[in-house]
């Protein structure tokens, strides 16, 4: 890949190289240094050799142009494969903005507006409690000073939380329930959450959260469809995202990087990533997390945003949209954890 | 010039309309030459037709204009169930509050005169209005009020923070002494009786010694004071209302068909106004023919008594859209209408009657921080609507114009305002 840039920059009139179907543009034709942009990949190169990852893809585009794309180390240490254009990822919770660029779809389609109340559509949520004190069948809730809106799932002030990440009992208590990657289904999900209280208000602390599950049941409810079918159809065919989904099929099997874990020891442990979600038969399609997806295909998503919602002809989002999504939403009143 | 015609509801307007009438249909440009996509607005389609299916409207009509140009006309429905009388491109529609931006644009033309200054106390001009008290406790004759800290002023009629409210919404015990006094324009009760005043001074009257429901400029309510407005304009152009309002308004702008009564010939343009039946669907609350609006009001409401049409009130809002000119006529200076569309309510004042993000102007709400509003029209839009359902907003950023007209009370404003801003906004492309 190194030797790529040399081979552009002498090469008149063609300002696009294509290598293993990624086009990588002359760093100059789009205002960056390809000099200074051997720079990323010392950086990527210290990551790797010192143990801090096992492997590492890096893509940088200016002006709609890839301007450096390159891999260092190893998507699979145990078999020697190394990380290549072809490696899938496990993208985890850069599947939230998939869901909620999906969400504001619907939005544009006037399905529902942002501050309507979630339970307005899933009934299982209309009546939330906001917990107040004790435990197990002990629990004492009161009523929220106001409903949870569609606005608060998107940008976390539902009063929701995550096992394992969100402390104290009620996040406790989504583990118990079952209130994560392991519900069957988005409508397994909601129907759990519907038994956990609320951490606080709505609308009066950021929370990181499970939220873009409950937007998932919101899509299945209102286009009468699955979450699957919509986002296939809907973005990763437009997009042309043909590597992105909730599941790598067994074709495409040996292109999924492995995922480490650093040691107390310094050393990189292989771990399973949320047992069998990449697997055709996790029934569960989530939208907070669970996509695999490529350097290219996550750009197209991104070139997508920056263009205002539109690429290569397809328009995804209306440009105010998108301006609407990437605010911040939140005040300065709001606590936040 | 891509310029034709919509013919959405042409082919069942089968009502008289002169040939005259037929010109005042607006003219819809290609969108796509003022940035919208006419693909992406085809949504509001089906969205106005849903309203119409769903029993929850008889008609409707949308208009969307951007930088001058309407990309989006259609009309949908009936303005008469019971008659088979479809909603017209030219309907006449009973636009209640929407009369109050109009209102306040008549004001602020005197401002510029120098008749008054917005502080200035509203009782230097109607000396009734001196000495309120505010409303403390108790009821009928039991009631305790206090003098008011200090004197309304026409800002504070502008704003609504006068403390003025209104007999159908507001404090119970001061929104049941106005129902009790009649401080309303005439009108026909639920029950069938005809009650109200009968002239501006008879209102001013009986406003006079009705209590303030709270201290001027502590709160924001909603209220009569736009009629109180029109009072005052009364005082400062030595004209009846409805004169000043033809001559320097409706007349220079060539709104041909607003006033306060709807003229014999035109009313078979007019429209029913509904309300939900006991068991749903709709029922007929106000006649098209045998209706109020058939002959003079008496008092000249200025915060809610004029009929308009969508070519009309387009006109209006694209005066103020373009800083206070059309067509080379100037009813108010650019910086007045900057003024006017600013947020004046004093800190720690909320404007909480359409959610959060939202201040209020001289007679308009103005969207204050889009992203707490939780809708997507620009910082410094604003808007206003009418109790039969009628809205419109003005985007200076987008320059954008939105007119909606349909007839039903108690007002869909609050849902329809928001879900027409998403289908309208999605549809920029640029």
């Amino acid at each position: 890949m190194k030797s790529l840039f040399g081979f552009i920059v002498g090469v008149l009139f063609s300002s696009v190289a294509w290598a293993a179907d990624i086009p990588v543009t002359e760093a100059e034709s789009v205002g960056l240094s390809s000099e200074r942009l051997t720079r990323l990949g010392s950086y990527m190169n210290r990551q790797v050799d010192g143990g801090e990852l096992a492997g590492m893809q890096v893509l940088v585009a200016r002006q709609g142009k890839i301007a450096f794309f390159e891999s260092v180390g190893m998507a699979d240490v145990t078999a020697k494969k190394p990380i290549d254009d072809q490696t899938i990822f496990a993208i985890n919770s850069m599947t939230k903005p998939i869901t909620s660029v999906v969400t504001m779809m619907l939005y544009e389609q006037g399905h529902f507006l942002l501050t309507d109340p979630i339970g307005k559509y899933l009934l299982e949520l209309e009546d939330m409690q906001v917990y107040v004190s004790g435990k197990g069948d002990e629990v004492v809730t009161r009523l929220p000073s106001r409903a949870v809106t569609i606005q608060d799932l998107l940008r976390n002030t539902a009063g929701m939380t995550y096992f394992g990440i969100g402390q104290g009992l009620v996040a406790d208590m989504y583990g118990e329930m079952g209130v994560d990657w392991r519900a069957g289904s988005a409508a397994q999900y909601v129907d759990g959450l519907a038994k956990v209280p609320l951490i606080a208000d709505p609308g009066t602390h950021w929370e990181y959260s499970g939220t873009t599950n409950v937007l998932v049941r919101l899509i299945e409810v209102v286009t009468d469809g699955s979450f699957e079918d919509y986002l296939y159809q809907n973005i990763f065919v437009p997009l042309d995202m043909n590597n992105t989904a909730h599941y790598v099929p067994l074709e495409k099997a040996s292109n999924l990087s492995a995922t480490y874990e650093k040691q107390a020891d310094g050393s990189l442990k292989q771990v399973q990533q949320l047992e069998g979600a990449y697997g055709e038969d996790h029934a569960f399609k989530m939208g907070d997390s669970g996509m695999t997806s490529t350097a290219l295909d996550y750009f197209r998503f991104a070139q997508m945003l920056l263009n205002g919602g539109t690429l290569d002809g397809n328009r995804i989002l209306g440009p105010r949209t998108v301006v609407l999504m990437t605010k911040d939403h939140l005040t300065p009143d709001m606590t936040r954890q | 010039m891509k310029k034709f015609i919509v013919s959405i509801s042409v082919a069942l307007v089968m009502t008289a309309c002169s040939a005259g009438d037929t010109d005042k249909t607006p003219e819809v440009t290609g969108p796509e030459a003022v940035g919208m996509s006419s693909e992406r607005l085809t949504a509001l389609d089906g969205y106005m037709q849903r309203y119409v299916d769903d029993e929850l409207l008889a008609g409707l009509q949308l208009l969307v204009s951007r930088r001058g140009e309407t990309v989006y006309f259609n009309t949908v429905g009936m303005a008469e169930i019971d008659s088979n009388t479809p909603m017209a491109d030219d309907s006449i529609f009973r636009i209640y509050s929407m009369t109050k931006p109009i209102t306040s644009v008549a004001v602020m033309m005197m401002y510029e005169e120098g008749k008054f200054l917005l502080t200035d106390p509203v009782s230097k001009y109607l000396p009734e209005m001196a000495k309120l008290r505010v409303y403390e406790s108790g009821e009928g004759d039991d009631m305790e009020t206090a003098p008011a800290s200090r004197e309304m002023t026409v800002q504070d009629l502008l704003r609504h923070t006068s403390g003025l409210t209104y007999g159908f919404m507001g404090h119970p015990v001061v929104s049941q002494y106005y129902r009790d006094n009649e401080i309303h324009r005439r009108a026909k009760g639920p029950d069938g009786v005809i009650s109200g005043a009968n002239s501006l001074y008879e209102f001013i009257t009986s406003l006079s010694k009705a209590p303030l429901e709270v201290d001027p400029g502590s709160a924001w309510v909603y209220s009569v004071a736009t009629d109180v407005l029109g009072a005052l304009v009364e005082v400062w152009s030595g004209q009846s209302y409805d004169v000043f309002l033809q001559e320097r308004i409706f007349g220079p702008l060539g709104m041909v068909d607003t006033g306060f009564v709807v003229p014999a010939e035109k009313l078979d343009r007019f429209t029913a106004n509904y309300a939900s039946g006991e068991e749903g669907g709709l029922i007929e609350a106000d006649d098209r023919i045998d209706t109020a609006y058939a002959s003079d009001p008496g008092m000249y409401s200025g915060g809610g008594g004029l009929a308009s049409t969508t070519a009309d009130y387009l006109r209006f809002c694209q005066m103020l859209l373009n800083g206070g000119e059309l067509d080379g006529v100037r009813l108010l200076g650019p910086r007045t209408v900057s003024l006017m569309t600013q947020d004046h309510l004093p800190p720690g004042i909320d404007m909480t009657m359409l959610g959060l993000g939202r201040g209020f102007g001289l007679g308009f709400d103005v969207v204050t921080d889009r992203e707490q509003s939780g809708s997507i029209a620009s910082n410094g839009t604003y808007s206003w609507g009418g109790a039969a359902s009628t809205i419109f907003f003005i985007d200076p950023e987008e320059e954008i114009i939105m007119i909606m007209m349909a007839q039903y009370m108690p007002a869909r404003i609050i849902p329809m305002r928001p879900e027409l801003e998403a289908l309208i906004y999605q549809a920029i492309i640029d």
